[in-house]
């Protein structure tokens, strides 16, 4: 016999994404997987974040046996403290040459090295080999070079350029420069692994259908290369300004700050008011700042920059 | 921009002449490290043909303070890696695969830890590392490394569990494995790829870092490679045949480690490069 | 060896899609049930809610008398074999098949014993040392089978196995799964869209639409008692025709002509009704139903003739979702005939008609379906002797 429901003439649906909860949920996703992990990055990372802020209201340091709460005395002292404010000038200019710099460079190299051939294996080796060197490694290097008797100085001499011989870390200007330089050198191949990745998802057929349509060499590059490689354009530059505000190894190593204090960025300061001075809270207030600009200028990027990408 | 030179032999010539010039100080600090210390400093730019010497490199491997520097970064890394791989891979786990608000909420949260400047949780991090006796140990130092790269390590291998498709969860909870199981022995190693990423940029960037062993471990109690190096410019007279010896030394390990495993490298910094 | 019941099982997704409602049916110990619907039915859905991949929003699911709504998968006791076979791709085909035993803390002997012996049963000890990568799609069905088999579970839920494999090898496994589970004598709920391995396949078939049960019954009453509408249309290749027809005083008007078919007798007088016909059962006669010859299929052993009725079409909206009458809505949108019922014939291979040509043709008052044109519900058939159908 008809063994059957009372068939209803049911309305048309449309399949929808499905997102339900399996008995199997408390399963595979209980939240004890991700625990350990939590814990050990609240511990560790927030906590102290938030520990940074609190520090930053305080005048502890660790000298002195007692800490007293001093609200925000220590950011109003920030307005007033030229050193301070020397610092955040000295980051602003570098980061701003940091983010441009190696970037552009790292698009070209990308361009000129994005062969399949073996040569261009290699040579790309060669420029990503500074990224993996450690920071103190690359200081020490570009510092033989950049001193008085340095290598830049004896070569130049030794080629009849001699009068180009510059004391490259004893003025305020060439020492920025060449802080700016050794970053450049080192974040350079690290930029070119990002737009040559960028690069190789690019579709062939677009390329050739460009070819085909003769369209070549710079319009090609402004039509169909540049939109294709503008979410690297967003990495990398957000990246770069990260990078460029948290210097520190070169600036440390190499001029230490100086001379007098043209290379001393925020980072740099930072270290000297906690560690060398012994002023935590001072320097967490100034930690917070960094922080503040980072965080906030990064977020304001991704979203501006991630907005233009669409549209391109 | 150059793609005008996209053609014909312009390009090689001028790639391989941009190289050279890039190449310059890896020259300089390769080709002396093989030169007796007068010659590096009358020619340093040429190369060691008749006075070729090892003798830089060997001195520097007897420092005992490069053995005990490269023995410290070792235990370090390789803590810090140990811990901070199955933990991160976790966590990816849990955020992928639950597809809730709190997942989502919970990789921002992670997310946040990314634009974090070392140095503005360098000071509060040691007063927590304080209370909790870990001052001056190895365990300070690793479980600090493991910490501040825990999200980044999510990131790479919550984007590459997006690969991974869910039936093979439902295939491993059928067949009645628990959730640890199916994690870790279906799961886990499909993500080689992904952990092949994770560990040589982290194991690169805790190798590297200098100024965490430093403020945590205490030059005292214990210095890493890295650290050894800081410590050791400064000092007057510099060997400098000898300190190029220790770099080389120091930069070895992570070199190797990077030339082997170079496809991830790119693979794991691109998983950024198309998520952001 | 157990009983699965469904006992008014409704499943909600959180976007408001109601993929299951109210299903009720019970599947006895040893049976081979299969679900079958077009896309959306809900048939995938319900047989995950078996296997405990999904909640069940409303309803009870028991296997072997038991309540296992809230028991996690790996505790129900059933093994699955997915669409895309889900084998682990790290793992050889022996390692993937002893997973579930190994789960089950089995010695390593008896798993390996175990594992064996049902390769051999599948014909893949060659295979055992290699990976999934390196097997062919019919392979991987296989393993997958034999991974869920070698458990020896007291359900096999099997979503769509067959999918991936090409036509022959599809129609050489349909009679080879039977077979092993005939053998195994293990409760299977198997899930397909298509309607020829349900026939061929199952104990029983349950036809679903939009998440509701339309009928359950072995293959051969659904074929010839369809409960409603979709089910007619939907089972059956060629799909059954169906016509607009009214009664009067005890006979049939359909397209034009008046039956007088007495198992219908009974119905009452000026309503509506959709009458099905199957395409075997239409003739061509000398005097009968007007039509008009519009396509031809010479498949050797028979010819299969569209034809074009002068009578109305049956609005068809409803049974959008049966793919043969969107073949007829394609052939429409073509240009190819016009306006007007169209109905399907299987006609002997001797038959030689061409296009455009007006022939007669009449259906077999004995194997016609009357369906209540509002609910679509079949009307019951009166004086039905056993060997009418």
């Amino acid at each position: 016999m008809i063994d059957s429901q009372s068939a209803r003439w049911p309305v048309a649906r449309r399949r929808s994404s499905r997102k339900a909860r399996s008995p199997n949920l408390r399963f595979w996703t209980v939240p004890s997987f991700a625990g350990p992990g939590v814990v050990l990055y609240v511990g560790l990372v927030f906590l102290p974040l938030i520990l940074a802020f609190a520090y930053s209201l305080t005048d502890k340091n660790l000298l002195s046996a007692q800490t007293g709460f001093v609200g925000l005395d220590n950011y109003r002292g920030l307005l007033t403290d030229d050193v301070f404010k020397q610092s955040v000038k000295v980051t602003a200019v570098m980061t701003a040459l940091i983010v441009v710099l190696p970037n552009a460079l790292g698009l070209g190299i990308a361009l000129m090295l994005s062969g399949e051939t073996r040569l261009y294996a290699v040579l790309r080796t060669i420029f990503f080999i500074p990224i993996v060197l450690a920071g103190v490694v690359v200081s020490f290097i570009w510092q033989a070079m950049l001193t008085d008797y340095g290598v830049i100085n004896t070569v130049l001499g030794e080629i009849g350029l001699g009068r180009f011989q510059q004391g490259w870390l004893d003025t305020p200007n060439f020492a920025i420069g060449s802080i700016v330089a050794v970053a450049t050198w080192q974040y350079t191949g690290f930029c070119a692994v990002i737009y040559l990745a960028a690069l190789k998802a690019i579709p062939h057929e677009l390329i050739e259908a460009a070819e085909v349509d003769g369209c070549t060499g710079f319009r090609r590059f402004r039509r169909i290369t540049w939109p294709l490689v503008a979410p690297a354009v967003t990495i990398n530059t957000v990246l770069l300004f990260i990078t460029g505000f948290k210097l520190f190894d070169y600036v440390k190593i190499i001029t230490n700050g100086g001379p007098g204090g043209s290379t001393n960025n925020m980072a740099l300061n930072i270290y000297s008011v906690g560690f060398t001075q012994n002023a935590f809270g001072l320097a967490s207030a100034q930690a917070v700042v960094l922080f503040a600009i980072v965080a906030g200028v990064s977020s304001a990027a991704v979203i501006l920059l991630r907005r233009r990408e669409v549209e391109a | 921009m150059t793609a005008l030179a996209s053609r014909g032999a312009l390009r090689p010539l001028l790639a391989v002449l941009v190289s050279v010039l890039f190449a310059a100080p890896l020259y300089l600090a390769l080709v002396n490290v093989f030169k007796p210390a007068d010659a590096i400093r009358t020619q340093p730019l040429a190369p060691p043909l008749s006075d070729f010497t090892t003798a830089n490199v060997t001195n520097a491997a007897q420092l005992s303070v490069v053995q005990s520097g490269l023995k410290t970064s070792l235990i370090i890394t390789v803590g810090a890696l140990l811990l901070m791989v199955p933990l991160s891979a976790m966590v990816a786990y849990y955020i992928s695969r639950a597809d809730t608000r709190v997942a989502r909420l919970l990789m921002l949260f992670l997310l946040f830890g990314l634009m974090l400047p070392p140095q503005v949780v360098l000071i509060p991090t040691t007063v927590i590392l304080r209370h909790l006796h870990l001052m001056f140990t190895y365990w300070g130092v690793i479980l600090n490394f493991a910490a501040y790269y825990l999200p980044f390590a999510v990131f790479v291998y919550a984007g590459f569990l997006r690969s991974v498709s869910r039936e093979l969860d439902e295939a491993g909870a059928i067949d009645g494995a628990s959730s640890f199981k199916v994690f870790w022995r279906i799961i886990f190693p499909l993500m080689r790829p992904a952990t092949a990423s994770v560990v040589v940029i982290v194991a690169l960037w805790t190798w590297n870092d200098f100024l965490s062993p430093l403020i945590i471990l205490g030059a005292a109690h214990g210095v890493t490679i890295t650290t050894g190096i800081y410590l050791a410019i400064g000092a007057y007279s510099i060997d400098y045949g000898q300190e190029f010896g220790v770099m080389l030394l120091a930069s070895l390990p992570v070199l190797a480690l990077f030339l082997l495993l170079q496809r991830h490298f790119v693979s794991g910094l691109t998983a950024g490069g198309t998520k952001g | 060896m157990a009983r699965v019941e469904l006992s008014g099982v409704t499943k909600d997704f959180s976007d408001g899609v109601r993929a299951v409602d109210e299903l009720s049916l019970e599947i006895e110990d040893g049976e081979f049930v299969v679900l079958v619907g077009p896309s959306g039915c809900g048939k995938t859905t319900a047989l995950r809610m078996i296997a405990g991949l999904e909640s069940v929003t409303d309803g009870v699911i028991s296997i072997d008398g038991r309540v296992v709504n809230d028991v996690p998968s790996a505790k129900r006791d059933v093994a699955m074999v997915f669409q895309n076979y889900a084998l682990y791709p790290h793992m050889t085909v022996f390692e993937n098949m002893a997973f579930g035993l190994q789960q089950r803390r089995m010695p390593k002997r008896e798993i390996e014993a175990h594992v064996v012996e049902i390769a051999r049963l599948l014909e893949l000890e060659p295979y055992l040392k290699r990976k999934p990568r390196a097997l062919s799609g019919g392979q991987r069905q296989r393993v997958a089978m034999g991974r869920a088999i070698v458990r020896h579970p007291s359900v096999f839920l099997m979503d769509e196995p067959l999918s991936n494999l090409d036509a022959k090898l599809r129609v050489q496994m349909r009679a080879e799964i039977r077979a092993l589970q005939r053998e195994l004598g293990v409760t299977t709920v198997y899930v397909t869209h298509d309607q020829v391995e349900a026939m061929t396949m199952g104990d029983r078939v349950a036809v679903l639409r939009g998440g509701i049960l339309q009928q359950i019954a072995p293959p051969d009453e659904v074929y010839r008692h369809p409960a409603n509408v979709f089910v007619a249309g939907f089972i059956g290749s060629p799909a059954m025709n169906l016509l607009e027809a009214t009664s009067s005083a005890g006979s049939l008007n359909v397209a034009g002509l008046s039956l007088d078919v007495p198992q219908y007798a009974h119905l009452p007088g000026d309503r509506h009704y959709a009458v099905g016909i199957r395409p075997e059962s239409i003739t061509l006669v000398p005097e009968g139903i007007a039509a008009r010859v519009i396509y031809t299929e010479d498949l050797g052993a028979e010819v299969i003739v569209h034809f074009l009725l002068d009578a109305p079409a049956l609005d068809t909206a409803e049974l959008s979702e049966v793919e043969e009458v969107e073949d007829d809505a394609v052939l429409t949108r073509l240009g190819v005939g016009g306006d007007g019922a169209r109905v399907v014939a299987r006609l002997p291979a001797s038959t030689s008609v061409s296009v455009d040509e007006r022939v007669e043709i009449a259906l077999d008052r004995d194997k016609l379906h009357v369906f209540d044109r509002e609910s679509g519900v079949a009307v019951e058939r009166r004086g039905e002797s056993a060997l009418v159908a």
